[in-house]
């Protein structure tokens, strides 16, 4: 009878693990059941007001969340409420709902100690100063970048660094590659991120290794992730700026790594950059000392050669002198 | 003597040209010391190596045509002697008056020391400077980790350390060259193709 329990219970371990169900299962997902039967799909139907019909109507795309991406998110435990007025939870909604104030992320976020360490308000304030406050003004909030339905913490996380690298991207590519989004937004052409980056060598490799903002925001000590996007000519454009020992890439991409190297081995670890080659930046100290010790010694060894020669060739001349 | 073919003088000038560069951009990049601006170094590595490969496929090429490859041949008694007997003629000989112990012949161009090295980098360390060059060209060809060490990081390293010893090499070659008949007398065979006895 124990032996029988005590396989049941590593059957469930074991089914729980492969399974990668998170520590914590969504907790109101039957609240938010009758959210996502419209909200979750492409098409939903809603009852006729003279509850005489079942009509179907194609959900607006911008209304659709992915419940997938939403009990992944970091906001998994939310009840759709908690952010979203209760009145809708009357169908059809009332028309004036969509004039609510939604809440920003520092009402929830901010002046709170639980968050304290991942600095809302500065994020704020880098936000205020970037390219895209100045041009969008008020308009410009969190949520034109962060979708708070499906937003997962990623550079604090342990996660692969190609999957930070390529959320962030997304977060910028969402407009800045896609013509439609880009020109509601702005009132010019989106241009050719390929053409516009045509100076950078091993093009394909920078946009797969790293993340935009890396050359596009201001670094920011205060900060994990700068928000102050940059207008693109105060970009960096100097390779040297990432291709060197003092790489800008350890207080941007691999900030937190080496932050948490430094908090928990009390050094920087070079292996940090070991998800890519950077040219300039992972040279091993080792070997340069070794081969430059090596170098200079061949080169003394060369000089005292020469010197010897020329020495010798003096003498001979003074015997071919002495010599009738 | 006319120990240096047209074909060989022509290559070794190419090859010169190429390594010099790689070098100077190598080390440009290496150490982020910018002495050609960076972009314009990676460009002008990635072009002169692949220069570099097919001047060097070429080479192979005459190289066994030719018959070139036999006075790279080492046999057991140029590493039981001769190696030896070659270095202590540099290291003491030269100073004593004494004579070349393997002056060059049209049938022996090289002595036993020069071959040894000629070999050694024609058949191991340039081939490694390529396939490691190839692999940094071509990341996603590298393995991903071997005994936990990043693949790409192995092959940077093989690749900075056989540039490092491709210039030992070339230190060491430019200056056995000012020891043939006259200190310009190796310099002018290369470029003339004849060789004026040690």
């Amino acid at each position: 009878m124990v032996h029988t329990s005590r396989f049941v219970f590593i059957l469930l371990l074991l089914v729980t693990a492969v399974a990668g169900y998170p520590a914590d299962t969504p907790t109101n997902r039957q609240d938010n059941q009758a959210c996502f039967n419209c909200h979750g799909k492409t098409h939903f139907r809603i009852l006729s007001p003279d509850s005489s019909r079942m009509v179907l109507f194609r959900m607006y795309t911008d209304l659709i969340i992915s419940e997938q991406g939403f009990y992944k998110s970091n906001h998994r435990n939310f009840k759709c409420v908690d952010c979203h007025s209760d009145e809708y939870n009357l169908y059809p909604h009332e028309g004036s709902l969509k004039f609510n104030e939604i809440s920003t992320c520092l009402d929830c976020h901010g002046g709170d100690q639980k968050y304290a360490k991942y600095q809302f308000e500065e994020i704020e304030t880098a936000c205020n100063r970037s390219v895209h406050a100045s041009r969008m003004g008020k308009d410009f909030n969190c949520y034109q970048c962060h979708d708070p339905h499906t937003y997962k913490i990623a550079a604090r996380g342990e996660q692969e660094m190609h999957l930070v690298i390529s959320q962030g991207n997304a977060t910028c590519l969402a407009c800045h590659n896609n013509s439609m989004i880009y020109n509601t937004l702005v009132e010019k052409t989106l241009p050719d991120l390929e053409k516009i980056h045509e100076w950078l060598p091993n093009q394909g490799d920078h946009f797969s290794k790293i993340r935009c903002i890396e050359c596009h925001a201001r670094v920011d000590q205060k900060v994990l992730v700068s928000h102050e996007i940059l207008p693109k000519d105060k970009s960096v454009r100097d390779c040297v700026a990432c291709h060197s020992g003092n790489s800008l890439l350890l207080q941007t991409l691999y900030k937190y790594r080496s932050t948490e190297n430094i908090r928990t081995m009390g050094f920087m670890n070079a292996v940090i950059l070991n998800d890519a080659y950077v040219i300039g930046a992972n040279r091993n100290t080792g070997v340069a000392i070794i081969m430059i010790i090596l170098l200079s010694s061949t080169l003394l060894g060369i000089i005292l050669h020469i010197a010897f020669r020329i020495k010798r060739s003096g003498e001979n001349k003074m015997i071919h002198k002495k010599t009738p | 003597m006319y120990l240096y073919p047209l074909w060989i003088r022509f290559w070794h000038l190419i090859n010169a040209i190429l390594f010099l560069l790689l070098v100077i951009t190598g080390f440009s990049m290496h150490f982020s010391w910018e002495i050609i601006r960076f972009d314009l170094g990676i460009t002008i590595h990635n072009v002169t190596g692949i220069l570099l490969i097919i001047s060097y496929g070429l080479f192979l090429f005459f190289h066994f045509l030719t018959g070139n490859w036999r006075h790279y041949a080492i046999t057991r008694k140029d590493l039981t002697q001769g190696i030896r007997m070659q270095i202590r003629y540099y290291l003491l000989g030269v100073f004593r008056g004494h004579t070349n112990p393997f002056p060059a012949t049209l049938e022996r161009k090289f002595n036993p020391l020069q071959k040894t090295t000629y070999f050694l980098v024609i058949y191991l360390l340039l081939p490694l400077l390529i396939i490691t060059g190839l692999g940094l060209f071509f990341p996603q060809t590298v393995i991903q980790s071997l005994w936990g060490v990043s693949g790409l990081h192995l092959t940077a390293m093989i690749h900075t350390l056989a540039g490092f010893f491709g210039i030992l090499f070339l230190m060491v070659h430019l200056y056995f060259c000012t020891m043939g008949a006259t200190a310009m007398s190796g310099f002018s065979s290369i470029i003339t193709g004849y060789h004026r006895g040690d």
